[in-house]
């Protein structure tokens, strides 16, 4: 008994380190004043002073965000849009419009990337911000699907009714009722979807027009022609961001995100 | 407060019909209980009533108004969930408030009538927590008070004492017939709880997949129950089944799988007619002699006696047959024990002859 917990910890602590200790090392590099992340470890801002003069970065990341931003809303939107219409539908045709909004999960991102690529092609249009808009929503979308559907079957359906009976209307029901339940959800399902836009790069290198990146694309061709410890800075701060982001997720849902990842506690 | 009239109501979920044709009349200001098992309809009669879901046929009527084809948000009744489904993102207040405040009544009015039901149901000073903050049974009042308060033609309740403990199940009965008293509503109560239909209601109507089987007031339903289920659905029945031989004024003797048995009870069944008779446990008093002096009694031996406390239970075999007598246990001490040869006697108009076909 005693002995397998010790392993079972061991295990747990070996995991750990395989999964982050590539994080970590970029993260205190990027507070090291050495140009080729060489020891000994001697402190500095230095790398994110030069990153915040390095206007293609900023540029790039401004790009991000409001990518991530509009991608975000738009998912919350269409998801909200979904999962209250398939609770309309019954049986089977639930079913599949549900298995249908999840799709995009299993599909390759490159795979998609390409196909909206080759339908560019085809229809013969330019590259532009709309369809890196279109192909984002796509990959961003299931996440926040995901997180309402959640939410969605752990809300009591008496609520409505409880609702109704109390002398509000359809509209008036949706609009104290269910939208405020619903709230958290949507917040947390953006901030989701805005991380999932915001780290992507498959999608934006397909679709970028030209003299357009963002900051994953930045950061991959700035590998290309040498490292700088900027690159670390930069990807720190987009984990912080990240992070920041997830914890919201989890306040905000609390317990309904268990639910996302399994039932174990009932 | 109003008159609430079933006629003819039937509903069917596909091939499956849940209400076959139900009619009641529910009396101004009465609590009616629907009692019976799971699945016999009564969550679906409710949610008729509530308008929550369309009628195949028949009809509702509120206040000799038919309200089939009224939407629910304007049909003013009052309904508390099995679930409460209390409104999470809302304090105590704002749910309570929520039904006036979709009647645009002023603030004045809304705050007067806010306070004046939550005095009611024992909740003053737990206005601003969310539900979440409350117990199983402070929960409950809430819901209570949110559906009290806009004053409904009719509330309606589905199992909304269940969820609770026992103990806490038996005090919200007492609190709830108070509180309904205090406002005078009618209400129609769901439960597949007998004591509590028995003792909470004015009136109990036991159904049986979708049809009702019998309407009455609490003792008249378990003193004289119509037929085989409600005998023992509601309480417990010793059943004797058989064909008729003989009878005369006090007497039938029956025919049955187990014998010839002697029934003291007089019966509108003739001669050579198969009936089925049933008799509460509590009615039949065990002698050791047989103190019956218009015929003989039935008798039998003890099989077992399980001490319940209050009251003694034997099981005793009458030639197979077995039949289950309970007695108080006034003088602290057991009658009879295993093995004895008892005598089962009671007065005749206990022992009643059931409506069901009996095959002979
Ligand atoms: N929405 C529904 N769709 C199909 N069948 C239903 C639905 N609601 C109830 N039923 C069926 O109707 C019957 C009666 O249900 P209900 O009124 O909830 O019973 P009770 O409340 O007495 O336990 C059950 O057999 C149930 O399976
Ligand atoms: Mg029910």
């Amino acid at each position: 008994m005693k002995k397998s917990g010790i392993i079972s910890k061991a295990f747990v602590i070996f995991a750990l380190i395989y999964l982050y200790t590539p994080i970590v090392v970029l993260m205190v590099m990027s507070f090291n004043s050495s140009r080729y992340n060489q020891m000994p470890f001697d402190f500095s801002f230095k790398w994110y002073q030069d990153l915040f003069q390095n206007n293609v970065l900023i540029q790039a990341a401004i790009n991000s965000i409001w990518i991530a931003a509009v991608t975000g809303v738009i998912c919350v939107i269409l998801a909200t849009l979904l999962v209250l219409g398939s609770q309309a539908l019954s049986g089977r045709l639930k079913n599949s419009v549900q298995t249908f909004m999840l799709m995009p999960l299993t599909i390759p991102w490159l795979i998609i990337g390409l196909s909206i690529l080759l339908m560019i092609r085809a229809l013969d249009f330019e590259k532009n911000l709309f369809f890196v808009l279109a192909g984002h929503t796509v990959i961003s979308l299931p996440y926040s699907v995901l997180v309402l559907q959640a939410r969605m079957q752990s809300m009591d359906p008496a609520l409505e009714e409880a609702s109704a009976s109390l002398g509000a209307n359809v509209m008036t029901t949706f609009r104290r009722i269910t939208l405020p339940v619903l709230a958290p959800a949507m917040v947390a399902g953006g901030f989701l979807s805005f991380m999932i836009s915001f780290d992507n790069f498959v999608l934006s290198y397909f679709l970028m027009p030209s003299g357009f990146s963002t900051l994953p694309i930045e950061i991959q061709s700035s590998i290309k022609f040498g490292f700088t410890p900027e690159i670390n800075a930069v990807s720190t701060i987009i984990i912080g961001i990240s992070l920041l982001c997830l914890a919201i997720v989890g306040l905000i849902m609390g317990s309904s995100i268990k639910s996302l990842f399994g039932k174990k506690e009932v | 407060m109003a008159t609430v009239r079933l006629e003819n109501l039937t509903k069917k979920y596909g091939e499956n019909t849940v209400l076959d044709g139900i009619s009641l009349e529910i009396p101004e200001g009465t609590l009616v209980s629907l009692l019976g098992p799971s699945g016999c309809g009564k969550t679906t009669t409710l949610r008729l009533i509530a308008g929550f879901e369309q009628a195949d046929g028949g009809d509702i009527y509120i206040d000799n108004q038919r309200v089939n084809d009224i939407k629910v948000h304007q049909r003013n009744i009052g309904m508390v969930f099995q679930s409460y489904a209390l409104f999470p993102h809302m304090t105590v207040w704002d749910n309570v408030a929520y039904g006036l405040k979709q009647r645009k009544l002023s603030k004045k009015e809304i705050d007067s009538r806010v306070k004046d039901v939550l005095k009611l149901v024992q909740l003053e000073g737990y206005e601003a927590r969310k539900p979440k903050q409350l117990s199983g049974g402070q929960q409950q009042r809430v819901a209570l008070a949110r559906a009290l308060v806009i004053q409904p033609k009719i509330l309606l309740l589905d199992e909304s004492l269940s969820a609770l403990d026992k103990k806490l199940r038996v005090e919200m009965q007492v609190e709830l017939r108070r509180i309904l008293d205090a406002s005078g509503i009618t209400a129609l109560f769901v439960t597949h709880d007998q004591e509590e239909a028995l003792t909470l209601s004015d009136y109990i109507v036991v159904m049986d997949r979708g049809t009702i089987v019998q309407v009455g007031k609490p003792y008249e339903v378990y003193e004289a129950p119509k037929n085989r289920f409600v005998a023992s659905f509601l309480g417990k029945s010793n059943f004797f089944e058989g064909v008729i031989k003989e009878k005369n004024d006090i007497v039938i003797i029956l025919e049955t799988s187990f014998g010839e048995m002697p029934l003291a009870t007089s019966s509108p069944r003739e001669v050579g007619e198969a009936a089925l008779y049933s008799i509460r446990p509590e009615k039949i008093k065990l002698e050791a002699t047989d103190k019956n002096s218009a015929a003989e009694s039935i008798s039998g031996v003890v099989k077992f006696v399980t001490y319940a406390g209050n009251i003694s239970s034997y099981t005793i075999d009458c030639n197979g047959l077995q039949v289950i007598a309970e007695s108080q246990n006034a003088v602290g001490e057991f009658q009879f024990k295993e093995g004895d040869l008892v005598f089962l006697c009671w007065e005749p108009q206990f022992c009643l002859l059931m409506e069901d076909e009996v095959k002979k």
